[in-house]
């Protein structure tokens, strides 16, 4: 029995090294950080009076980043897979959670945007308010960083919701929109720099193949 | 060869995955659904030739289904295990636990 059970467990060792390899190349770091820097600039379209329709717009960057970034730069480099059944199952709750990322994140930046509902809650809801939005969001990517099966989202997730809540310390001593500059874009530059190194590491580890091998099997 | 009382012996060890390089290949097929030539390669860490010739091996026993198209201009060999090959496979692993368990533990 202990032999089955080390032999099983090493076969979902190499089904789980072969899926995380993709996330090697720091696209998913990069994405990530660009999608809280957009959270500390966004302020600054308000302020420099630039429409809030290319603000929510600038939300779906790290997508195309993701998208982009898998078909020209990870694909070519280390390969094609198609994983089991149960991993192409899960792309749905992805789908579903990565939805409801996006939703969530538009109704929070409405919602940190307005400032009425937190002057009419008052001195608890300036308190409370930013904790149960961070919690939010940290549950919510937390979800998403369980169905893709990539943990660094989870130190994401946290950062995230850390950034929400140091923001919101900062409002009353630096002010808009300084406040959500540094408040999420410390968190954003250093998960910008990680996904930076490890592409440039990727990108050294993985030439850009020219020829394609395999043609001469079977003969 | 199966003995009576159907405990596996080394005889029923098929030769062709017992090698180490194409057990390898033929557990990360198991494992996922279907891969390219260049991921298997990455993977494994294995030279191209070295791949090649494992593959044409177990394509020659149909272990292995090879498939070979164009997506655009860029040429892809996709591989993927045959139903021969998953069941060789599984009972491969299955003759290797029963063997394994046999052995005395070690004091």
């Amino acid at each position: 029995m202990g032999a089955k059970m080390k032999l099983n467990e090493d076969l979902k060792k190499l089904e789980q090294k072969a899926y995380r390899s993709y996330f090697d190349d720091g696209i998913w770091d990069i994405a990530w950080g660009v999608w809280l820097a957009g959270w500390a600039v966004t302020p600054f379209f308000d302020f420099l009076g630039i429409s809030r329709f290319f603000a929510y717009s600038i939300m779906f960057i790290p997508a195309l980043l993701l998208i982009l970034g898998k078909k020209y730069i990870t694909v070519p480099r280390i390969g094609m897979v198609h994983f089991s059944q149960a991993r192409r199952r899960k792309k749905l709750y992805i789908f579903i959670a990565g939805v409801a990322v996006l939703i969530v994140t538009l109704l929070l930046y409405l919602l940190a945007s307005s400032g009425n509902l937190k002057e009419s809650l008052g001195a608890y809801g300036r308190i409370l308010l930013p904790l149960a939005e961070a919690f939010t969001i940290f549950l919510i990517i937390g979800t998403l960083a369980f169905f893709i099966d990539f943990s660094r989202l989870y130190i994401y997730a946290a950062m995230f919701a850390a950034g929400i809540i140091v923001t919101e310390l900062l409002y009353p001593v630096i002010g808009e929109p300084w406040d959500a500059l540094l408040g999420f874009g410390l968190f954003a530059a250093a998960i910008l720099c990680y996904g930076l190194i490890r592409l440039v590491s990727f990108l050294c580890k993985y030439p850009h193949r020219k020829v394609e091998y395999g043609n001469d099997i079977g003969q | 060869m199966t003995s009576g009382n159907n405990k596996k012996t080394g005889a029923d060890i098929d030769r062709i995955i017992h090698e180490p390089t194409r057990y390898k290949i033929m557990a990360l097929l198991y494992v996922i659904e279907k891969a390219d030539f260049l991921f298997l390669q990455n993977q494994l860490e294995l030279t191209p030739g070295n791949l090649s010739s494992h593959l044409t091996k177990l394509e020659k026993v149909s272990f292995v289904k090879v498939d070979k198209h164009f997506e655009g201009k860029i040429p892809r060999t996709m591989l993927s295990l045959t139903r021969k090959g998953r069941e060789e496979f599984a009972k491969y692993r299955e003759t290797m636990m029963q063997m394994l368990g046999k052995l005395p533990e070690i004091e």
